[in-house]
């Protein structure tokens, strides 16, 4: 047995994060632990790192075994050989400006194999270039390399595919498993898909319990149900404001290129759309989706070519009239929220549309309904992930948008926000609401495009209805996939 | 096999450059900063030079450093418009460019260094000279923040913007407070929180532990002793002109 959790309790301060877990680990095995957000998934990963008790203090009882020896009670010193722990955003563990600097720090601590191990990964292309300048993919290889070159015997992830695209996701689960001969492997993970496709064994944890622990195939939909208690989804409510007013409207982008400074390639390159109804966007990491909705919603300008929204250029709307017509909905919930109250969270927006007091308390009581926000007075940063992510959603709603554009929405949420997402989505689609949809996940942009328009390098590769892309996108993935590393 | 040799595939004239002595680049960096303590005008126009080949060489404008750049460029309006006003005569003119070419060689030579140093380089350096190693490793998580606070802020920006966040203007003074509070609470946040990881992976990684991080010293190469040269003669004709 190479990793034993024993007992385990913890809290921060007042009451308990985590309550009573036990499991152990096999080596060669994988394991996946899953939960809703919130859930202490993050505590236990920072427990089996030694982050716990040694980095952040708490009340910590019980024990965390690694081949034997107890991680609370031996220092971190003794502890960090034997784990490697890769995080959310890879880059966040970059310490050096160099990935060529980054390797060489491991391989000074152990200096071993470590040009099998770059090779096999394929990096030695991008030894020289900045953390700042890899795709998605190329950081979590760094990541792996620079973990797997101090030959730790528990390697932990904390959501491995949540940055990736689906090629990469079937590229790394291929790489875990590989993995899985000479180690142990943890992914803490939303993504069930990835959590069946490679694991052994998976642990649902919830409240911080552990409700089940069993082999990947026996895990059945009503473990998921009780596990993030869908029961507790309720039907969402019209909305009403999407009743009126909301005639159809058609942005179109002609010849549209943008290039980044000082970059030498162009992000998005000679491209036109017409979008009258909801349009997806998909393509793999680093093909231009999220730099084109920032475009299409003229929050940046094009280096060439124009965009229209119901024949007027966007450039020449006001800010008020680009709000009242066009919501963005970001991958991260973090960088826009900043007031001190949830209430004041969802005015803000309403504040710069110009719109008077009472319809501001009124649009807000109706989103917070709808969105079950629950105490308005409350401080947004305490909410978890989720909840701020359906804040920045409720934010925007308020705003009673023509377009709403999503950028990977459901990223980073769990199987619950994803699927109150999807309701709330659903109905404020047949209420009138259009959307602009980047994304990996396919099942969504199957349920939300009318079109799907196809990414790569920056060029529209085609654009076809959403029942004739989504295979042509997915044998797409199959082939790159096998073919080159992401 | 020393780890830079063995990750090492390809050696282009600035990989050369990039390799030479972390000791040596900082004695070339220390005496490329003569040209502010002489008067010589071809010491000057030398070192302007060298700093200019080796800023064109290793593609340092291509990095996020290069910003440092634009930072001389009221500068040189300054002494430009100071220098000329009038009816300056040849040695105002002299002087004035003179004075140009010092700061821009400073500019070039700085950022050089930082793209030519490895952070770990600037951490060995600042070893021999017996400054406490936690100096060293702030600093390079300095630089590995520099891209990061500017992405977490293009990032906030736009987030705001998507929401109406006003313009800042002039004759709009009083939404200033406002502006700041709504980007600098979510980058501050976001920040922290990018700090925190950097901060676990540092121990994670085992940085307090291992006082041994970079290669030992290896025979000297004939760029080591070429830059040797040049920054030996360099101070030395600034003493001696």
């Amino acid at each position: 047995m190479l990793l034993k959790v024993q007992g385990l309790n913890f809290s921060y301060g007042s009451g308990l994060v985590l309550k009573d877990i036990d499991f152990s680990i096999d080596k060669n095995e994988i394991v996946a632990v899953v939960g809703p957000n919130g859930s202490g998934k993050t505590t236990l990963s920072y427990c089996l790192s030694g982050v716990i008790p040694h980095l952040i203090r708490g009340n910590i009882k019980g024990g965390v075994f690694i081949k034997g020896k107890n991680i609370l009670l031996n220092s971190l010193e003794e502890i960090v050989g034997e784990v490697g722990y890769i995080f959310q955003d890879p880059e966040n563990q970059f310490v050096t400006l160099r990935v060529r600097d980054e390797l060489e720090t491991a391989i000074s601590n152990k200096n071993n194999s470590a040009q099998f191990i770059i090779d096999t990964f394929q990096i030695n292309n991008i030894l020289d270039k900045s953390p700042s300048e890899l795709s998605m993919g190329q950081k979590q290889r760094v990541a792996l390399v620079s973990t797997l070159l101090r030959h730790p015997s528990l390697l932990i992830l904390d959501e491995p595919g949540s940055t990736i695209d689906p090629c990469g996701i079937k590229q790394l689960s291929l790489i875990l498993k590989n993995l899985s001969n000479e180690i142990a492997i943890v992914l803490f993970t939303h993504d069930i898909e990835l959590a069946h496709s490679v694991a052994d064994r998976i642990l649902g944890i919830s409240e911080g319990k552990i409700k089940f622990d069993k082999p990947s195939s026996s895990v059945n939909d009503q473990d998921y149900v009780n596990l993030y208690q869908l029961d507790r989804l309720r039907n969402s409510k019209n909305i009403s404001a999407y009743h009126q007013n909301h005639k159809p409207k058609k942005l179109f982008a002609q010849n549209l290129s943008f290039r980044f400074p000082r970059s030498e390639n162009f992000a998005v390159q000679n491209l036109s759309l017409e979008i009258n109804d909801n349009w997806g966007i998909a393509g793999l990491n680093g093909s231009g989706k999220t730099t084109l909705l920032l475009l299409l919603a003229g929050l940046i300008k094009p280096t060439k070519g124009a965009i229209h929204f119901d024949n007027a250029p966007i450039n020449k709307m006001t800010i008020r009239e680009r709000l009242s017509e066009i919501g963005v909905i970001f991958q991260n919930p973090n960088h826009q929220i900043f007031a001190p109250t949830i209430y004041e969270e969802l005015s803000f927006g309403l504040k710069n549309l110009g719109i008077s007091k009472d319809e501001i308390s009124k649009r807000i009581a109706e989103v917070s309904d709808l969105f079950e926000l629950g105490d308005l007075k409350r401080d947004p940063h305490t909410l978890s992930f989720g909840w701020r992510k359906i804040l920045a959603l409720a934010s925007v709603f308020a705003m009673q948008p023509h377009f709403i554009f999503f950028d990977e929405p459901e990223l980073g949420l769990d199987l619950y926000f994803k699927q109150k997402f999807e309701s709330i989505t659903d109905i404020a689609y047949k209420n009138g609401l259009r959307l602009i949809l980047a994304s990996h996940n396919l099942q969504l942009l199957q349920k939300f495009s009318k079109n799907i328009s196809f990414l790569e390098n920056g060029e529209l590769e085609w654009t076809l209805s959403g029942n004739e892309a989504i295979p042509k996108i997915k044998q797409y993935y199959d082939i790159c996939s096998s073919n080159h590393f992401y | 096999m020393k780890p830079y040799q063995r990750l090492n595939n390809t050696m282009t004239f600035a990989h050369q450059i990039i390799s030479i002595k972390p000791i040596i680049k900082f004695f070339w960096f220390i005496s490329s900063l003569a040209v502010f303590f002489t008067g010589n005008i071809f010491i000057v126009f030398l070192i302007t030079l060298v700093s200019l080949v080796l800023y064109i060489a290793t593609k340092s404008y291509k990095t996020i450093y290069n910003f440092a750049l634009y930072g001389f460029i009221p500068l040189v309006i300054v002494i430009l418009i100071l220098g000329l006003s009038g009816t300056p005569g040849r040695e105002e003119i002299i002087f004035t460019f003179v004075s140009i070419m010092k700061w821009l060689a400073l500019g070039f030579t700085a950022i050089v260094f930082f793209v030519i140093m490895r952070p770990f380089e600037i951490i060995e350096v600042l070893n021999k000279f017996r400054i406490p190693r936690g100096i060293g490793i702030a600093l390079n998580a300095g630089f590995r923040f520099v891209p990061i606070i500017l992405e977490e802020w293009q990032k906030t920006y736009i987030a705001q913007k998507a929401r109406g966040l006003p313009s800042f203007s002039i004759l709009k003074l009083n939404k200033l407070p406002f502006i700041i509070n709504a980007l600098s609470v979510p980058l501050l946040i976001n920040i922290s929180q990018r700090t925190e990881d950097m901060y676990f992976a540092l121990k994670m990684k085992g940085f307090a532990f291992n006082r041994q991080l970079t290669t030992k010293m290896k025979s000297l190469s004939i760029f080591d002793i070429l830059t040797l040269m040049y920054s030996s003669v360099i101070i030395l004709l600034s003493f001696i002109l």
